[in-house]
């Protein structure tokens, strides 16, 4: 069962009746028994036993540390320790809760985390080294594994950092961690935000109601208008990356952003929109990526519940941790103090870059893209007075209109030379991509009708490129103000109007998948 | 302490006017890159040991927030 399903909206229009016709003090268990049956549906019932396996070590390390954290203070207290004697009481219970809890639970679960997505190449590279058959092993990816792993680190940690409270009851933990709109694809949750909306009285509100629908609306809309349509031109080229050269693949690279934004962007809208019902308001997780204007900003406005997740728990752990600040120390010591400030950038933004790529993808490839933008952001970070100082040598405005552009351009630019280090699969495949793209230079692909025969005719892709310019528009009028207001201040019919467009622009021009010819049911007749 | 914090930082950090605000991390003024450098110059001038758990918007919103963390970590 996926978000843009018609089981889905069954499952939502149950989920929501039940939500709202039981009293609230029952609400969240109605959540939690919802999310589960959801999880069978979608994942399937095999997967199930590992995540609640999962969330229950994670849940039983915490209480845990907060026991063991609630006794040492007691024995302080008692003991009338203070100041530098009850800081190394207490430091000496952290480590404890470090050696004993913490390290063996994150162990546990990174180490399960690491077998889903890295086994099955594991296998494949056994099979390739020994030139032998593949060893038959079925590994069982429970569905969000990273996304629910990940959340539940980020809440171990903060308790263990003593951050956060631990979750005292284990199903409303298991709610967090199973919450069915977040689970498949994020936003990457923050369970210390989500619980107090969990147990909250959530009445129904028609307004509050209407904007969760909106914005599913616009969800489904560039998934299956924009993302689904691209995908039939991108798929089309890339399943025979050798029989196209030139600008052909670079209109598919700039096709392939603009899919994965709608794609991606356009799940989250849905979900968000399905938790709005509810009354329980997920993070933002895309704020206009492609208005950014660097690539550190872009990165800031695109899967921003990942970029804060990274920065939280391993970027700042990392850059504070007492063995690089020792080395940074010998480092300013020999090299002085602008090599070891230096150091102190480049360590902790490409270990995030690293493990980002990694996070992303197994294969080489997602390693090279991690590189690829930890260089890109060190770089920037290291050199920027010196990028200002070339700027004012050129005689370059950089507070004008036409420069904000280009730095826009150029940061899209950016993101689709990292989308052809992974789009085509491996490292092969991108050098070979590339020795196609400088091969020939076709402009005239543009005007000749060669566009059109790559999956989609002329007018399916003016619809797509219409819609694109739609979505920009719709996210310049977002970016000085809440659309969703602003419709609903308009007068009924307006009102009226826009959903009846919104939701007939879906059903006739949206994609419904292979073996379902919506172009020749829907829009032929049009 | 607040004035030999500001004298380090303000050498370390030209660019950030640590006087500008007393909320320095909500206003954006300082972000996680400074943040994780200001940490790296206290360590290394005030030979104190930052825990993660001090690593909160309070102790960098301000230099008197900063100064008061480093007395804490002397203490």
């Amino acid at each position: 069962m996926q978000y843009n399903s018609l089981y889905y909206i069954i499952f939502l229009i149950l989920c929501v009746a039940l939500y709202y016709v039981y009293p609230s003090k029952m609400r969240w268990g109605i959540l939690l028994i919802s999310s589960i049956v959801f999880y069978i549906l979608a994942g399937g019932i095999k997967a199930l036993p590992f995540v609640l396996v999962s969330s229950l070590l994670i849940w039983l390390s915490s209480k845990g540390m907060t026991g063991l954290y609630d006794r040492a203070e007691k024995e302080a207290q008692d003991k009338l320790l203070s100041g530098k004697e009850k800081a190394a009481y207490m430091a000496a219970c952290k480590r404890k809760c470090r050696n004993y809890l913490l390290l063996p639970t994150i162990v546990i679960v990174v180490g399960f985390l690491g077998y889903c997505k890295f086994f099955g190449s594991l296998l494949d590279c056994i099979a390739r080294v020994t030139r032998g058959d593949r060893i038959t092993w079925e590994v069982i990816v429970p569905l969000g594994v990273s996304y629910y792993t990940f959340s539940s680190l980020g809440y171990l940690l903060d308790v263990y950092w003593r951050k956060t409270k631990y979750i005292s009851n284990y199903f409303q933990f298991a709610l967090c961690v199973f919450y069915f709109p977040q689970i498949v694809q994020g936003p990457i949750a923050r369970y210390q935000k989500l619980l107090p909306q969990f147990t909250r009285e959530n009445r129904f509100d028609y307004h509050r109601v209407c904007f969760g629908i909106q914005l599913m609306l616009y969800g489904y809309f560039k998934k299956m208008v924009i993302a689904d349509r691209l995908a039939i031109f991108t798929g089309h080229v890339l399943g025979d990356i050798g029989a196209y050269e030139g600008l052909v693949l670079v209109i598919t690279l700039i096709f392939c952003s603009f899919q994965i934004y709608a794609d991606f962007s356009g799940c989250v809208d849905i979900v968000r929109g399905t938790s709005q019902i509810f009354g329980i308001e997920l993070d933002e997780n895309f704020n206009h990526p492609f208005f950014s204007k660097s690539t550190a900003e872009f990165w800031r406005r695109w899967h921003m519940t990942l970029g804060t997740w990274f920065k939280d728990y391993v970027y700042m752990p990392t850059a504070t941790s007492p063995w690089l600040i020792k080395l940074i120390s010998k480092v300013k010591e020999k090299f002085g103090r602008k090599v070891a400030k230096n150091l102190n950038t480049i360590i902790p933004l490409m270990t995030v870059w690293v493990l980002t790529g990694v996070w992303h993808g197994t294969g080489w490839n997602y390693v090279a893209w991690g590189l690829y933008y930890g260089t890109i952001i060190t770089s920037a970070t290291l050199f920027a007075a010196k990028y200002k100082k070339l700027a004012e040598l050129l005689h370059i405005n950089m507070e004008s209109r036409g420069y904000s552009y280009f730095q826009m351009v150029r940061t899209f630019c950016v993101f689709t030379v990292g989308r052809l280090i992974t789009v085509p699969g491996s490292l092969h495949a991108t050098w070979q991509m590339i020795r196609q793209i400088f091969k020939s230079f076709n402009p005239w692909i543009l005007w000749d009708g060669t566009l059109y025969t790559l999956g989609l005719n002329y007018r399916n892709l003016c619809l797509a490129v219409l819609s694109l310019l739609l979505i920009r528009q719709i996210s310049i009028w977002q970016e000085r103000g809440s659309v969703r207001e602003g419709i609903a201040r308009k007068n009924i019919v307006i009102r009226w109007a826009i959903y009846y467009a919104a939701i007939f622009a879906i059903i006739i021009f949206g994609i419904y998948g292979p073996g379902y010819n919506a172009v020749n049911f829907v829009y032929g007749q049009f | 302490m607040e004035e030999r914090v500001l004298k380090v930082l303000s050498e370390e950090f030209p660019e950030v006017d640590f006087t500008a605000s007393n909320e320095l991390v909500d206003d954006g003024i300082l972000d996680s890159l400074t943040i994780t450098g200001i940490i790296a110059t206290l360590t290394m001038e005030f030979g104190i040991t930052i825990p993660y758990e001090e690593i909160i918007e309070e102790n960098f919103n301000s230099i008197s927030g900063l100064a008061k963390m480093v007395e804490r970590l002397q203490a």
